[in-house]
């Protein structure tokens, strides 16, 4: 079976194609409008917010290497805010659980 | 002179993007290892699972889109609309963007953010916080972190694509949590004290409550939304 046909690959430029619309757009929206203090601040508040956001819900499906791990990481970029470290150590608990316990 | 000195100032930007972002993309590229896996047991060719990673490029959208995806009868309407929703958090992160790279030429910025991603946004954002930097270098910075999570994220799907017929089940890795790893280490990276408790408590909850109770990823856009509005609303009563 070929999947490479034309429909397959005009589907994923569409696709494309809108995303690259998000990505553009509030860019422009932005370089558009004068920026007072109230939607700076606001703008300030919104990378957290998208990242919590993104990350909480995994609450509701997390087993218990994972909420250890999500701990760990927490508590490693509280002290020494060091990603990598935060992140790899998180993995690795899981990876460990996972292989003892899975 | 000048015009020399920002070059020389953007090139270091590119090279320390590229270097921050290096172990990231390892990351990005388990992900992407585990799409290309998923791809292969969609019937993706090793071309189409390539071809998808460099033209849509976003990991939610693709993960997403081959859950739904049927050769046979490929549900147009319904790709795109969730390629528009999973990916409306592009809005909100090239909104937080230009502030900080005010000044780049037009062009460059919008040929730049095909390239946008949370991981290159979220690296940026705490370069910017972490020590106020040129536009030169930020934008650079940019590009490099965003450039080499661009090319293992389209070698790592394919790589997956190809392995795709000797692995069975990723999760067995502890690959599906890399992600949540990742984010929530860039979540704590960008903390800037008690004034965030209550913008990030109300994102979080209403981030819970609509990815029980809503479809798709909407809980991105209204946790975020109501997270930052709930920030400015305490700030100005």
């Amino acid at each position: 079976m070929t999947t490479t046909e034309p429909h397959i690959i005009l589907t994923f430029l569409l696709m494309g194609a809108i995303i690259y619309l998000n990505r553009i757009l509030g860019y422009f929206i932005v370089s558009r409008v004068k920026i007072n203090a109230k939607l700076e601040t606001w703008l300030n508040y919104l990378p957290g917010c998208i990242l919590t956001a993104i990350v909480a819900p995994f609450v509701l499906t997390a087993d218990t290497a994972e909420f250890i791990a999500a701990i760990v990481i927490v508590m490693i970029m509280w002290f020494s805010d060091r990603i990598l470290l935060s992140m790899v150590s998180g993995i690795a608990i899981v990876a460990v659980f996972r292989y003892l316990f899975g | 002179m000048n015009r020399q000195r920002d070059k020389f100032t953007a090139s270091i930007g590119f090279f320390h993007g590229a270097k921050d972002c290096a172990m990231v993309s390892i990351a990005g590229g388990l992900f992407g290892f585990v799409f290309g896996i998923l791809s292969h047991a969609k019937g993706f060719s090793a071309f189409n699972a390539g071809f998808m990673s460099t033209i849509v490029y976003a990991g939610s959208v693709q993960m997403i889109a081959l859950s739904i995806w049927d050769t046979q009868h490929l549900a147009l309407a319904g790709l795109l609309m969730t390629a528009y929703m999973v990916s409306l958090r592009f809005l909100l992160m090239g909104a937080t963007l230009q502030p900080l790279l005010k000044g780049t030429p037009a062009l460059r910025a919008y040929l730049g953010m095909f390239i946008l991603v949370d991981e290159n946004w979220a690296l940026t954002l705490l370069k910017h916080q972490k020590a106020r930097r040129k536009r030169h270098y930020l934008f650079s910075y940019y590009l490099g972190s965003g450039l080499i999570f661009y090319l293992t994220w389209i070698a790592s799907s394919i790589l997956g694509n190809v392995m795709g017929d000797f692995i069975d089940n990723p999760a067995k890795f502890g690959f599906d949590f890399a992600f949540v790893a990742l984010f929530l280490a860039l979540l704590m990276g960008v903390r800037r004290g008690r004034r965030d408790i209550l913008p990030w408590a109300t994102a979080a909850i209403v981030a819970i409550f609509s990815a029980h109770v809503l479809p798709g990823a909407w809980y991105i856009m209204l946790g975020a939304l109501s997270g930052s509005i709930m920030g400015v609303l305490r700030d100005y009563h």
